[in-house]
């Protein structure tokens, strides 16, 4: 039985701790865990953090880019973090993505992002209460 | 007006290192390559011996380039002889099997011990370890098992060769995927065209039937 990647819960968002050597079934379990995680808790926002991550190739670039595509379904941002310099030239060298997330240096980043998101949103939403739905066009 | 010197008579030693030649260039081009290399590394072709061979063959390699498109194939062969001939050239050499999927994670690593002993920097590193990542995984997913190799060449030419190898159901139509018009489930087009990206020779040999055999090449000098 493959071990689970942890996912843990931080303010508004779900937090993933993503490791290099993650095997099919992990894989697997980890976007069939996120989606659950997500409509359980009902986030704010998702983070991958790839921190610890020494080799991104397309099989782990394509296993992020599958939760956060599932995120964005269910509404659900997704931020992606930590990715180190050799890893981001490796990436942009194959012509690689992770379409369907924003990054961001770090953790901290990521939330910060994702809390600025969240101020904006209430922002909107407040003032459509006040005014209508044609202040947010 | 062409000054043509007397034909010299190889020695021994001299004399496999030419037949190597003889099966890609013609007779004037390889012995000008030959008179070339042997003048840069202070040699005389009708003395030399099989010690001197590395060095001879390492002047070799510079002006392949100039006189063959398919240099480096000769340059494999060259790198061939040299054992053949007794020669010691201290490469080092990894053969990793693909058969779990485990294995993918240790070839990683062998990789990236290979390249600290080569004195390469991260940012190589990092792009050399994705290129077997995605050829170890490759083997693992599409052929269920096979072998990855690692190889360390200090002559002719330093660089580090990684070849993948299978005899797994083969790649029907590989053109397609790395012209990048096929998109598969598990994304297999994206991490070939990926890999040859990332280096500077790229070869596979495949078909229906034929099992798999990628090569990679990347230069280190």
């Amino acid at each position: 039985m493959a071990t689970r990647v942890p996912i843990i819960q931080l303010y508004e968002n779900l937090i993933v701790s993503v490791q290099g050597d993650l095997d099919d079934g992990q894989a697997e379990q980890l976007r069939e865990d996120v989606g659950r995680a997500i409509s359980q808790k009902e986030p704010h926002g998702l983070i991958l953090d790839v921190s610890s991550v020494d080799v991104l190739d397309s099989y782990l670039t394509r296993t992020l880019r599958d939760c956060a595509v599932a995120a964005h379904l269910m509404g659900v941002r997704t931020v992606v973090s930590g990715l180190s310099p050799a890893t981001a030239i490796t990436l942009v060298e194959m012509d690689l993505g992770i379409p369907g997330a924003r990054t961001a240096m770090n953790l901290e980043r990521a939330l910060e992002i994702l809390l600025d998101d969240a101020e904006a949103n209430r922002g909107a939403e407040s003032l459509s209460a006040l005014f209508g739905d044609e202040v947010r066009a | 007006m062409i000054e043509r010197s007397p034909e010299r008579v190889l020695s021994g030693a001299g004399r496999e290192v030419e037949r190597v030649l003889e099966r890609h260039l013609s007779a004037p081009n390889r012995r000008a390559l030959l008179e070339f290399a042997a003048r840069q590394s202070a040699l005389e072709l009708e003395t030399i011996r099989r010690a001197d061979v590395p060095k001879l063959v390492s002047a070799i390699v510079p002006g392949l380039r100039m006189f063959a498109k398919d240099g480096y194939l000769i340059e494999r062969e060259l790198a061939e002889l040299l054992p053949t001939l007794g020669v010691e050239t201290s490469d080092s050499e990894l053969r990793i099997p693909i058969e779990v999927e485990n294995d993918v994670v240790r070839a990683r690593g062998a990789m990236r011990e290979l390249c600290h002993e080569a004195n390469v920097g991260n940012v190589l590193t990092t792009k050399l370890v994705t290129v077997v990542s995605e050829l170890a995984r490759n083997v693992y997913q599409y052929a269920g098992r096979g072998h990855v190799g690692l190889r360390l060449s200090k002559s002719p030419r330093p660089g580090l060769h990684i070849e993948a190898v299978d005899d797994g159901p083969g790649i029907a139509d590989l053109d397609a995927i790395l012209l990048g018009r096929y998109r598969s489930k598990t994304g297999m087009g994206a991490g070939l065209r990926g890999s040859k990206r990332l280096v500077d020779d790229f070869r596979i040999e495949t078909g229906p039937g034929r099992g798999t055999q990628v090569f990679a090449t990347k230069w280190l000098a």
